[in-house]
This record gives C-alpha cells, structure tokens and sequence, in this order.
C-alpha cells in the first residue's frame, strides 16, 4: 500500500462533497479545485486545501489540474463524474506525471468510450448486443442500405454516451438528415463524428450493474440499479435493486457483467449498461468507467462505500472481499433535485437559495452541496441535491422518500421537487411498472385547487404583507400655523 | 317602560331587525346586506354609535297607522374610518323598501346637523324605494331638508353618497348634490324616471340596468365618480377614499408616509413620454411614475377618459391631479372632460387640496357635436375653475400645449403658481402644421418643392415659435426640467407653496357658467 | 388598509384584515402568524392548524411562501393596488371610431383572434396617432376600415365577436 496519499478532487458539487467525505474518513489529506464561479462552495472549504482554476470551464482544463496536483503535492487525483473522468487523454496525463488516477486504465477508458468499440467487445464476450453497426457510418450512406434498416432506429456518437449524442430517425427519408445533424452535434459535443446505428428498443427498461474490479483480475459484482425514469434521456430517479426483475433474468445480468469484466480485467468502478425489452431480454449498450450519480442506491443496498473502494484499488489493495461476502438487503430509491422549472419545460432555474431544510430521519440519506444563502446559476449541471431512502422492500422505501420528499423545502427558485412527488405518487411507479418512455407520457399537474391549505396560505401572506407594509397612516393632522389659518380664512369670502 | 335590562336589549335588538327575519334573508339572496351589516363593513370595528334607533313614524291613514318600526328605515349615527368621525346613514331596505318618509328625512338631517356642526365628513349609504307615498307632502318635506342641508355642507364637509339599491325620482338629487358618488355594480340603480314610468309615457321598453345602472352612469352620464362589482369592495373603496380627504374645510388632509424618497428620480418619464408628437402614450403611467407609491386613485376613470382627474400624495400629502390623455382621442378637451374637471378642481379648492396639472393636449374638440354642445360654455368652467381656485397650483407641460387649451390648463395667467415644462414641449397657439399653412401659406405656394418647405418651415416654427424657451423667456414658464428632476422639483414646488395666501375679492358668489 | 388580494396560481383570494374576525374570501378565517427567526421562518396558528411556513418577499410584490415541501409564488395586492388599474366594462365588442380621421394601419384580419387590449387599428386624427384596441378577447368577423380611408366619428371599424 502507498503510504503518503494525497488526492485530488478534478470535480465540484456534491460528488467532490462526497469523495472528499471519504477521504476523511480514511485520514487522506485532500485537495480542492475550483473556479471563479464557485468560489464560495462547499467543497472548496471541506477539504484541506484548494487550489484555484480559474475561468469557468476550467474543471475540463486537464493542464490546469495537473499542475494544480504538483503545486499542492497531490499524489492522486479522483475526476469524480462527468467533466474529465471519461477522458483517456486525462488519465493518461495524470499517469505520465507520475501521479494515481483513481479509476481504470486510460487504455480501458479509451476502449469504452468508443461505444462501437465496446459493442464489439461484448459481443465477443458473448454478450447480447442490439443489432446495429459494426463499424462507423460511411459519410455517404446509400438509399437502398437506409431502407434496409428497421424503424425507428437510433443514431449514436461513436464518442458519446450517458445518453448524450443519441438521435432518433423515423424512416429511411429521415435518415440522411439526422444523421448529418448527429454528426454535427457529436463533432460539436466530442470532437468527434463519427456515428453509428442501432436498433431502438421499444418499452426498454434500462438496467445497468455495477462492477469493481482491483486490475489483478479479481471482478466483483454489486448488484443492479434500475434507472428508466428519465427525462430526455437525464436520469431522475433511481432504484437498487430492478423492480420485479425475475432472478432467472438477473443472473444472467451478473453474470455478463462479470464476462465483461474479467475480459477487460477491469480495474476500478464500473457500470455496465443493458436494456430491457418487453419479453425480458436484454441487450448491451455500454459500459460507463467511472462512479456514477446514482451510486448511493448501491451503497444503501450493499453497506459499502464505493468510493472507498476505489481509493483502495487505486492504492493497489487487492478486493478485500468474495461475491458470496456482498449482501444485497432491502431496497433503495433515489431522486434528484434539480434547478430546473416543470412548468417552463424544465427551462434551467438560477437564483439564491432562500430556504433550504433537507428531510432526514431513518433510512433517508440527502448528498448535496447547497446551503441557505447559495447562489445557484446555470454554469454548470442542474443537480441540486440527491434524497436517498432506504427500505426493507420497495413498498418501504417507496414510503420513505415519499416522507423525505415531504420534508424537504428550499426557496428561491423552482425545482421539481413537485414533479418528483407526482412520479413517485403515480400508481405506474408504486407498481414498478415503469419504461425508459414512461416520462414522455406523464403529465405533470400543476392546477390545485382551492383548499383549506390554500386559504391559510392566502391569510398568511396577507398578514406577512401587512406587517412589512410601509403605510404609516397618522389620523392626527399638523395643526396650521397661524399664517396658513390666516390664508385659509382670507380665502372663505365672508362665509365663517 | 321597566327597569329591567333585558326590555331595553329586546326592544334593541327588535330594532336591529329592522323588517324582520325574513326581509333580511330576501335583502340577503338579492346580494345585498342590511344596513347595520353595511356600517359594519364601512366603520372601523366597534366604533359606530347610533342614534335615532328609536325614531317612529308618526303618519296615520293607508295602513300605516297599523306599525311603527323602530328607526323608520334608516339607520343613522356616526363612528370611525381609520381613527377619524364620519357621520353615516345606512337607508334600511327591509323596513317599508327604506322610503323617505317625514321621520326618516328628519333624521336624515339631524344628523347632517350633527356632521356639520362638528366639521366631519357625511357618508350616505342609499337603498331606498324613493318617497312613502302614503306620508304625500310630508315625505316630499322629508327630501328637501336633506336637500337644502346637502348644498349648507357642500364645500364645508366632504359629502359622499354610496347607493348599494334603488334611488329614484327625486332621491337622486341629494347625491347629485354630495361630492362624490359610489355605485355597486348590478343592483344600485339611479333614474329620474323609473322604468314603468318610462314604458307608459314614451312606450320606450328599457331595463333598470340600461336606464340607470353603474355603467350608465360611470361611462355616460359622468353622475358616477367609482363603481364596483360587489358592495363589499365598494364599502372598501370608500375607506380608501377617504383616506386622501381632510374631515373639514378648516383641517389639512391626513399625511401617509408611503416611503416614497421625495428626491427619486424619475428615469422612466424619458422612455414613456415619447418626443415625436404624433405617438401617443399612457399619461397613467407618467402620473404613477411622479406620485408616491404609484398609488392613483383615479375619479370617473370610465368617463370623458380624454382627460383623467383624481388623487394622490407627493410627499406624504394628498394633491388632486389632473391630467390630459393623448391616448384618448389624442387628448383633445371637450364637454365632458371640461365639466369632469371643472367639478373635481372646485372640490379640491373648497377643501384646501393642491392641484398638480400635466399638460399635453392639441387643443378644443371641434367640430358642430361640440359647439352645438355648447363647448363654449363648458371650456368656460374649466377656466373659471382654475383661475377662481385659490390652492397651491403647479403646472407641467409634458408635450403639447396648443391655443385656449394651453390657457386652461393651469397656465400662470390663470392663476398658477409655479409652471414648468419638458424640454420638447410645443406651447403655441396652434400646431405647427396649421400654422405654417396660414403663416406661410405664399412662401410653401410659391416654393419648388411645397411639401419640402412646408416640413421645413414647421420644424423652424417648432424650435423658434413654439419652443419652452419662448414662454420661459416671457417668465410664462418658471423653469424648464429634465424628465429625470420632475417628481423632486414639484415635491419642492408644492413644499413652498403651503403657506400660500392668496386675497379674494368680496363677492356673494362668482356667477361661473353653468 | 387592511385588505389584500392573494393570487396563488389561479385562485384568487380576498383576504380582509378589518375588523374582528379575518375573513378569506367571504369566510372566517382565524389566524395569527408569528414570526420564528429572521430569514423567513414563520408560524401560522389557526383555529384547527398550525403551519410552519417560509415567507420572503420577491419583487413585484409576489411572496415566495414554502409550506410542507410546496413552493408557491403568491402575488399579494392591497386596494390601492388593484384601483391603480380600473377595470373597463365592455358593452360592446365592435370597434367604432372615436372621432372623425384617417386610417393608418388596420393590423388585424378577418377571423383572426385577438386579445383584450390588442391593438386592431391606427387611426390619426387632431395631428395624433391613436391605437384603436379591443375591448375584449374575440374573434375578428368582418373588418371595415382600411389603410388611408377617411372616417366619420362612430364609423364602424372591425366586427368582433367576443368569446365569453
């Protein structure tokens, strides 16, 4: 084990929040970065020490980080989610300075985030894979193969993933189009365009299981996450373990995951991404090398932290445990709060946070990174805030953050906190009956009708405008001095 | 009578049911309240003190004889709006339809004696079938002196009539008399002449609403000063009304603080009054952007909508406003607005109320509607109305000030004490293209390109002519402003001007055009 | 001035703070709200509640109010508020001109629909331009003017239906 560990956290937010938290756990002195927008965030001041980046986008600036490592003597640097942590280039920058990226190889990030590459590599593991490309478009493509194709199909950058560079083309007329705009977007987006096609799943479930492997060949499985409430294709709510998953279905799920694994001799944390159809099988889409938004739903059903993990396979310590040590208990749901407005077509929503009181109580777990007073703006993503409940069952956990949704308040500008309540509320989602397009035909309602609620809420806030009202009404009157008396009389002729 | 407690409380509370149980309930399902229920609303809470509760008919013949309710239909005494005495009396529906008999007038007018006596402001609330006929002359006797008192109060109290029902025939001419008047939309009805009455004489078929309604009288007739659509909001207005008035012509109006900084600048007035003449704006806004608070509350806002008048604080005290609205018919004065004016200018003089007058109209409405109209005599009024008004007067030429229209409106030779204007006002005798046409009318003739000369020659007449540094030079304006330093330069200028005393020759009364 | 009008989304409430009893929309409503701490926290004791709420002004005199996990953006009016906007009644829907002039511009078609307020015609006349508007929501069913046409007072300009 290397002794003398110092990392660095290239992220911001609640996942810098949260591997920072770990690392003070472990006692690994930490380091933050930040930019001239967050300044005054949380994570800056939670770890030891911080160092500025600068212009916003600085947390994509991977010369800037590294020399932020060396200036601050960081021997490791956690990329958390999002941002540099799928970039082969930065990985392979940090390990060219001599310092630990603290995920899996850059040759294996390199691999995966060609997504026709690593269909290639499931395929060869014998993975189920949907038809589609084997190889990137050609930049003409002839009318008669588009005709071949079966509608509707998806057309995919190459480079892209996390739901990101995905296109859908309706018929062979579409097709040409939309690929020309994918190409554009993923020029654009990656820096790349190439695309490809595949073959769209109707009714999908996605379900995705997440792996840790210490690159000496040890792979272990911690089980699945259900992740089909999405908004455009953005997660909202996720769930450990996959609602009504038949164990049948469920094995075979692991035991992919595991070919996959082991085939890459996959070192770090790791997900591996399938989808459902509606006869219950499932197909490979990719696989995402690095910790994800919705991990704690795997940390409440496991009793581990994942972040931990990676920090001891980046120090070089073999897995300390075998499959049959990891436990799945009970269910977890997780929803995120995030700055956008329903009712504007979840335009982004920026302002400062007014009020903020987050739920607790059992079983409830909030990762955030806001506080009352915190300016929000649109720089960056929209995630406010992660409620997390656990239950022994899912009716249980269900019920749980339904009561945290509850309990949570924050002020000063409009999240969908309400849609949240709504989804959980539907009688689809309490039946865990639910697909990737299930969004897509939920309605949110924003009329309420008059209530006893209502009318207390319309007294209080005439009373509040009544007491900050700035009318000081006096029915004493000055009394005219003795000029004006005299004006006043001179003006009335005669009559007194 | 015993002396036991409980006979006096039940004799109280049979008076307090006025018609009875069911009465009230009819009254009720109308949409309107009881009288006592209406001085709740209006008065602040627990400080109404009646009199007269006790107050019987004293008629005999045509059944009469047969009751006397306690309070003969009205419900008179006085109480507190906002801390200050009012004298009110609610006309009660439920006991014989609220007519006017002798003892209703009678004390009707004792306590128009009592409001005028002790200097505080009277409130009418009307809901009544008219005069009992079976009382005959005494009834009629019962108007007049509610009549005669209303022209002894004009200008000493402020009067308001408030009719939330019927007032017919004669009745009406005792609000016509008071200073403002509020009708509730729907169930409030005013005519000379009833429906029925209407329908035999002249076969005319017409409804109550369409003779004699709140949108009658708030759009057409001008009888009207506020209307609302319920009573509840109505009795509100009244309140909120009151709040700019003084109790009596010898006390200044109340001061509220709105915490309005006396020195804002007023930014806005640049983007809302805009510098070609031709494009019209809101003069709401402008009068919003210069007063405290935004707060205007506007008179007849539905009637002679070419001229706007109304109330509003600078510096915590009330001034009447009165304004042109180039939105309206281009802001053009014709009868109505010369009669509308005319009437709130009296007012606010009769009760010591400063006027702050904003200018910007092309002149008189022609045409022959007009002058058989007798514009003639109503423009008159307007300025008798302001020369013989003795109030600080502060005048500001927004933009257009042409011909009699600009003498009227405050101008310094009428009387007004301080005048200023915007830098891209026009004050002339008349707009520059009817001018040059007559000035010029052989050098745009004779010119190569007429249409040419005629432009340029009204853009000379604009900047030599009718230019502010002209009137400004001849001392007719006082200062020429920024739009910017408005609100702070006429708070000052209305500062200066309150110990103003101003001698008026001694005359019974002036004989101004009526 | 102790009236308020509170419009919370679409609901209207008239809240009247006069007088012994606060009545909400007509109906007694007994409440007394206690301020808790100084960024906004509040309590409201009714007779069969107590919330907890979160008050804090917003511009334009909207109140942001959180109670349980609901967000609403309440709009609080007093009297003088709302009389700073009169209310116009319409008696009838169709456009006439106020006064003899010129048309300028009509800016509406047959069978178009249009908002109270709308702008339908420009008409210039005393040397002014005046916007003609709509007195109510409708729908456009027959327009009479045209650009540079002379008119009288009270000639018929547009036909509009209104919707209500």
């Amino acid at each position: 084990m290397k002794k003398n560990i110092k990392v660095l956290i290239a992220n911001r937010g609640e996942i810098a929040l949260r591997v920072l938290r770990t690392c003070r756990e472990m006692g690994i002195p930490s380091v933050a970065v930040y930019t001239d927008v967050d300044e005054l965030a949380l994570h800056v001041s939670y770890a030891n020490e911080a160092v500025s980046l600068g212009e916003r986008n600085s947390y994509l600036d991977i010369e800037k980080i590294i020399q932020a490592a060396r200036q601050s003597g960081a021997t490791a640097i956690h990329p958390g989610y999002g941002f540099l942590a799928e970039n082969a280039e930065f990985a392979k920058a940090v390990e060219e300075a001599g310092l630990t990226f603290i995920g899996p190889r850059p040759e294996t990030i390199a691999l995966l985030g060609d997504k026709l590459a690593s269909r290639q590599v499931a395929s060869e593991c014998g993975l189920p894979v949907l038809p589609g490309s084997s190889s990137p478009l050609p930049l003409e493509l002839p009318l008669e193969m588009a005709r071949q194709v079966s509608y509707p199909v998806l057309v995919k950058a190459a480079a892209g993933g996390g739901g990101r560079g995905i296109r859908l083309a309706m018929s062979a007329e579409e097709l040409p189009e939309v690929i020309a705009a994918a190409r554009q977007e993923a020029l654009a987006a990656f820096g790349d365009d190439k695309v490809f096609l595949e073959s769209m799943v109707q009714q999908a479930r996605h379900i995705e299981v997440q792996i840790l492997g210490d690159g000496c060949g040890n792979v272990l499985c911690l089980g699945e996450r259900e992740c089909s409430i999405q908004r455009r294709r953005q997660k909202l709510i996720e769930e450990a373990p996959a609602a009504g998953l038949p164990e049948s279905i469920r094995t075979k799920l692991y035991e992919a995951a595991f070919r996959l694994g082991h085939q890459l001799n996959y070192r770090g944390l790791g997900t591996v991404e399938f989808l459902l159809d509606a006869q219950n099988e499932f197909h490979f889409i990719e696989v995402n090398p690095r910790i994800q938004v919705e991990h704690p739903v795997t940390e409440m059903v496991t009793g581990m932290d994942l972040v931990k993990e990676q920090l001891m396979v980046a120090l070089g310590a073999p897995l300390r445990m075998l499959q049959d040590q990891v436990e799945l208990r009970g269910a977890a749901i997780e929803a995120r709060i995030l700055a956008e407005d329903p009712a504007q077509d979840f335009l982004p929503s920026t302002g400062k946070i007014s009020f903020l009181k987050e739920a607790g109580g059992p079983g409830i777990r909030i990762d955030s990174a806001v506080y009352q007073g915190m300016q929000v703006s649109a720089d960056y993503d929209s995630l406010l805030a992660k409620i997390i409940a656990w239950g022994e069952n899912r009716p249980a956990a269900i019920r749980r953050i339904r009561r945290a949704l509850d309990e949570f308040q924050i002020g000063g500008l409009a999240t969908d906190l309400e849609f949240l309540k709504q989804i959980i509320n539907s009688t689809r989602f309490r039946a865990g009956n639910i697909t990737t397009t299930y969004l897509e035909e939920f309605q949110p309602s924003d009329a309420q009708p008059e209530s006893e609620l209502e009318r207390a809420v319309a007294l209080a806030a005439a009373l509040y405008a009544n007491e900050h009202h700035e009318r000081k009404f006096s029915a004493k009157t000055n009394a005219l001095d003795f000029w004006q008396h005299t004006a006043w009389q001179e003006q009335m002729t005669g009559k007194c | 009578m015993t002396d036991d407690k409980s006979e006096l409380q039940s004799l109280r509370q049979q008076a307090c049911l006025g018609g009875g149980a069911r009465r009230i309930e009819a009254q009720h399902a109308k949409g309107k309240a009881t009288a006592r229920e209406r001085i709740e609303k209006l008065l602040d809470p627990g400080t109404f003190n009646e009199i007269g509760m006790f107050i019987t008919h004293r008629a005999s013949g045509f059944d009469l004889e047969k009751s006397h309710p306690y309070g003969d239909g009205v419900v008179t005494g006085w109480g507190k709006i906002d801390g200050r005495t009012v004298y009110v009396f609610a006309q009660d529906f439920t006991v014989i339809g609220g007519s006017v008999g002798e003892m209703h007038g009678r004390k009707i007018a004792h306590l128009m004696d009592l409001a005028l006596e002790n200097g505080a402001p009277l409130i009418g609330l009307n809901d009544s079938g008219g005069a009992r006929i079976q009382e005959g002359v005494d009834a009629l006797a019962g108007y007049g002196e509610i009549f005669y008192r209303n022209v002894q109060a004009s200008g000493v109290i402020p009067q308001i009539s408030v009719i939330l029902g019927p007032c017919a025939g004669g009745a009406v001419y005792s609000p016509a008399i008071t200073d403002f008047v509020f009708m509730v939309e729907n169930t409030a009805h005013m005519f000379i002449t009833g429906p029925d009455v209407v329908r035999a004489v002249t076969h005319e078929d017409i409804s109550a609403d369409d003779l004699g309604g709140a949108a009658v009288h708030s759009q057409r007739s001008g009888v009207a000063h506020f209307t609302a659509g319920d009573e509840d909001t109505l009795l509100a207005n009244v309140r909120y009304f009151l709040s700019f008035l003084p109790s009596n012509n010898l006390t200044p109006t109340p001061e509220l603080s709105l915490g309005d900084d006396p020195n804002r600048q007023t930014l806005e007035l640049r983007g809302l009054i805009p510098i070609e003449p031709q494009q019209p704006y809101d003069i709401l806004e402008v009068i919003r952007a210069l007063v405290d608070g935004k707060e205007f509350l506007q008179v007849q806002s539905s009637y002679a909508t070419n001229i706007v008048v109304g109330f509003a604080r600078l510096n915590g005290r009330t001034v009447g406003v009165i304004a042109n609205q180039p939105e309206v018919l281009a802001g053009v004065i014709d009868i109505n607005a010369s009669d509308k004016s005319a009437r709130f200018i009296r007012f606010c003089d009769a009760f010591h109320i400063p006027l702050l007058t904003l200018v910007d109209t092309p002149g008189f409405m022609p045409g022959a509607e007009q002058e058989n109209g007798g514009i003639i005599r109503h423009g008159a009024k307007m300025i008798y109305a302001y020369a013989e008004a003795t109030v600080p007067k502060v005048a500001l030429i927004l933009r257009k000030a042409y011909g009699g229209a600009y003498i009227v409106m405050s101008s310094k030779h009428l009387g007004g004490d301080i005048n200023f204007a915007l830098p891209h006002a026009e004050i002339a005798v008349m707009g520059p293209e009817g001018a040059v046409n007559v000035v010029f009318r052989k050098e745009i003739e004779s010119a190569g390109a007429p249409e040419q000369k005629r432009a340029q020659l009204a853009q000379l007449y604009r900047e030599e002519l009718a230019s502010p540094l002209v009137a400004a030079a001849r001392g007719y304006l006082d200062d020429i402003l920024e739009p910017e330093e408005c609100r702070a330069r006429l708070i000052t200028a209305f500062e200066t001007l309150v110990s103003k005393r101003q001698a008026v020759p001694a005359r019974k009364h002036g004989n101004i055009p009526l | 001035m102790s009236l308020y009008y509170v419009t919370i989304g679409k609901n209207e409430y008239r809240v009247d703070l006069n007088g012994a009893q606060t009545k909400v929309n007509g109906k007694p409503l007994e409440g007394r709200l206690h301020q808790l701490n100084g960024s906004g926290l509040h309590m409201l004791q009714c007779e069969k509640q107590t919330l907890e709420l979160f008050l804090d002004s917003q511009e334009k005199d909207t109140l942001e109010i959180l109670v349980g996990s609901r967000r609403v953006l309440a709009k609080v009016e007093t009297l003088p508020q709302r009389l700073n906007h009169p209310r116009t009644e319409v008696n009838n829907s169709d456009l006439y001109s106020p006064m003899p002039g010129l048309i300028v511009s009509v800016t509406v078609s047959v069978g178009e629909h249009v908002e109270q307020g709308q702008t339908l015609v420009a008409l210039e006349s005393m040397k002014m331009q005046m916007q003609l508007r709509a007195a109510c929501n409708g729908r456009v069913t027959h327009v009479a003017a045209q650009p540079g046409q002379q008119v009288e007072k009270n000639a018929l300009l547009v036909r509009v239906d209104s919707e209500s």
